[in-house]
């Protein structure tokens, strides 16, 4: 059977494809690597969620190979494997949409236009969008209707224009510490904004409203409330889902794309044709699969006669930070409150999202505040070391333990800026190491400009002030070169000359008529913001595209 | 697994096999991992009023049935577990001539103290503290955190819906 559309990949950009082609009543296959869950299947099993990897591959099984690059221009090797470094999310129908947190923010009309806004980085290759934030502004809202986001709609200094005035749901209920946070906000004169969630605050789109259950990032949701590709999208169509089907290779004539092959659990391998095809295996393993695939018409991977395939891969520039909020500086009331299980905090601040410092304009970044997570083994992990990094046992330990994790609660904060594209961040193919099928895996090559760590540690000073004007102790921030895996976006940009980009305005391939990819690895920047609804929303945008093609528009 | 199905499990184990301790080429001493642990995991997490039992922990079956034969802790991992449990045997031996489990509290706390300070043992203390913690903590699907004991005293509510069945 020949299919209308074969998707690769059923995260954030395959799944709105699938979803708008086969309610337009098109044949669409979706082929995912990872198993075919429900909401029956979740739980919050610590243990086997957060610590073994239920949701993501074996690394012996499957693993990515990094080279870091060295200041003396040399690069260090590391196998995943062996270092127990996973660039994996969720391996899963809906992909890591599954277990994401859903801090969901739009991109700024001046991230579509980072180079024409703030001009060329020296060592960096930015350049601007090939659409604009008004192009995408439709999808966002797209976004908000179909996926579902919460939330409350306040103006500040960088409130992107929206088509409607409102989230279409509700806020979620928060906890009373984020009263604290507004008024610290208020004292200081920061902005605090209630953070959108990707995930239902009442029962809606056939779906049940969150639970509050006080574990969301990493793990499934239970009741559906969370955003999900599968949950939203997958479960609301009828395309048809293959799953445990791993596509090693597209096959291609000059033209096009023929054919998917995969390898299903037993390693046999089978063939799906269809007329169009959609990449969307997350931005890593798309350029994977595009270099794996080259022939003897495209030695050098399908669609990449720019030699472009796998260049300018960036992550989410920033990092984190903490501060814990003891009883003693509370009254019984807000006691209360602070140790409420399951509410959320919700709030960030861009009030330096862009920002100049002697006389320079910066690209700033996001600010997310929200609670220490609640896995329990985590945080009581976390006590057995003091403050000069001496591992401690017995009484001592158990004192330490009971006291933190009972009387105080811990603030965190995640920073989002802009990881510049450069030249020494790239995937490519080891020549060395094979996965599980036999199929080479990916390189990943890692730099990260030094502004990324600069603009970084700028928010979270900021950060840190207001944890620390609002009472919290033992304040600290991580602001780091380290690469967030489940942040990661580019390999194959879009835009306008095929000589410098893979991918056409509608993220279609230059090279072959009938191939798209659809997934983060179209983005040339990133936004300072989590790139999930920005991935859906393109893809919404993509899915017209493609509806425009079939039906001949 | 139900308890008897727990303990033929331990009587053939890793945990139940005798372990040779030599000291200088000579061997000193034979004793059982689970005896090992057992002290251990009382040194590391002692019995107060406040913390949960050690029995309620299973911290020894944990160790035994889910970690050393978990699907997704590699080879190197178990094998460090095993020559951890050996090491720390030949540590005391070397500075008292007598397996962990024989020596006395202060002893073995000097043992602990001179452990932590050398790469090997601060790792090693910290993969075992983890598992440990994962045994007080962790979901009682894996026959441990008995009756949420571990979770009452640390004031955490679990996550709902819980596991309906440990992942092994």
């Amino acid at each position: 059977m020949k299919y209308d559309v074969c998707i690769v990949g059923s995260g954030a950009g395959g799944s709105p494809i699938a979803y708008e082609l086969s309610n337009a009543g098109y044949k669409v296959v979706v082929l995912e690597k990872g198993k075919n869950y429900t909401e029956e299947d979740f739980s919050k099993d610590e243990i086997g969620v957060v610590r073994r990897g239920l949701f993501t591959p074996d690394l012996k099984d499957e693993q990515h190979v990094m080279n870091e690059y060295e200041k003396d221009g040399s690069f260090t090797r590391y196998e995943g494997a062996e270092n127990s470094w996973s660039f994996w999310n969720g391996s899963m129908v809906g992909g890591s949409s599954n277990l994401m947190s859903g801090y969901f923010h739009r991109m700024k009309p001046n991230d579509f236009r980072l180079k024409s806004t703030y001009g060329k980085i020296e060592g960096a290759n930015v350049v601007d969008w090939p659409i604009s934030y008004e192009d995408l502004e439709p999808y966002y809202d797209k976004v908000e209707e179909v996926v579902g986001v919460s939330g409350e709609v306040v103006k500040h200094k960088f409130l992107e224009p929206r088509t409607t005035p409102s989230f279409p749901y509700p806020a979620l209920e928060v906890n009373g510490v984020t009263k604290w946070f507004d008024a610290t906000c208020k004292k200081l004169g920061y902005e605090s904004i209630p953070t959108p969630r990707a995930i239902l605050s009442q029962d809606a789109l056939g779906r049940k409203a969150c639970s509050y259950s006080n574990f969301c990032g990493s793990y499934g949701c239970a009741t559906g409330a969370k955003g999900s590709a599968r949950a939203a999208l997958l479960q609301k169509c009828n395309a048809e889902i293959i799953s445990d089907a791993f596509v090693y290779r597209l096959e291609s004539n000059e033209n096009g794309v023929t054919k998917a092959h995969y390898y299903d659990s037993n390693k046999k391998s089978h063939t799906i044709e269809a007329k169009i095809f959609v990449l969307a295996a997350q931005a890593i393993e798309s350029s994977r699969l595009l270099l794996n695939s080259k022939n003897k018409i495209y030695p050098n991977g399908l669609a990449n006669s720019s030699g472009e395939v796998g260049k300018n891969l960036i992550f989410s520039a920033g990092g984190s930070g903490k501060g814990r909020i003891r009883f003693e500086s509370l009254t019984k009331e807000q006691q209360r409150e602070l140790m409420t299980p399951g509410l959320f905090v919700n709030r960030s601040l861009q009030d330096w999202y862009e920002y100049s410092s002697k006389g320079v304009k910066y690209k700033g970044g996001t600010i997310d505040f929200l609670f220490e997570h609640a896995n329990i083994i985590s945080r009581a992990k976390r006590e057995i070391y003091d403050d000069s990094g001496n591992i401690m046992w017995g009484k001592k330990l158990q004192e330490k333990m009971h006291k933190n994790l009972t009387t105080s609660r811990v603030l965190t904060f995640e920073v989002f800026n802009d990881w510049l594209p450069t030249d020494y961040t790239n995937v490519t193919i080891d020549e060395k190491v094979v996965d599980k099928y036999g199929v080479k895996v990916g390189a990943i090559n890692l730099y990260s400009h030094p502004l990324d760590v600069k603009v970084g540690k700028h928010l979270g000073k900021k950060a840190k002030n207001v944890l620390e004007t609002m009472g919290a102790e033992d304040v600290t921030m991580s602001i780091s070169e380290a690469p967030p895996p489940n942040l990661v976006a580019g390999g194959c940009r879009f835009g306008i000359n095929p000589k410098t980009s893979v991918l056409d305005i509608n993220c279609k391939a230059h090279d072959l008529n009938n191939l798209y990819v659809s997934d983060a690895s179209f983005m040339p920047t990133g936004g300072s913001v989590p790139y999930t609804w920005t991935i859906y929303a393109n893809s919404f945008r993509v899915a017209d595209a493609i509806l425009d093609e079939l039906e001949g528009v | 697994m139900d308890l008897l199905t727990r303990r033929s499990f331990l009587k053939n184990s890793f945990l139940s096999s005798v372990i040779f301790v030599a000291y200088s080429g000579e061997l000193r001493a034979a004793v059982t991992p689970l005896q090992t642990i057992a002290v251990l995991h009382s040194d590391l997490f002692p019995k107060s009023l406040q913390t949960p039992p050690m029995q309620t922990i299973n911290a020894a079956f944990y160790l035994q049935t889910i970690i050393l034969n978990h699907t997704r802790i590699d080879e190197d991992t178990k094998t460090y577990i095993r020559d951890g449990i050996k090491w720390l045997n030949e540590e005391s031996v070397s500075k008292y001539t007598k397996v962990y489990a024989k020596l006395s509290a202060t002893q073995r706390e000097k043992v602990l103290e001179d452990i932590s300070e050398a790469d090997w043992g601060e790792s090693w203390l910290d993969s075992i503290m983890t598992y440990f913690l994962e045994a007080m903590l962790g979901d009682p699907v894996y026959s441990v955190n008995f009756d949420e004991l571990g979770w009452k005293w640390l004031g955490h509510e679990g996550g709902f819906p819980r596991p309906k069945r440990a992942y092994l």
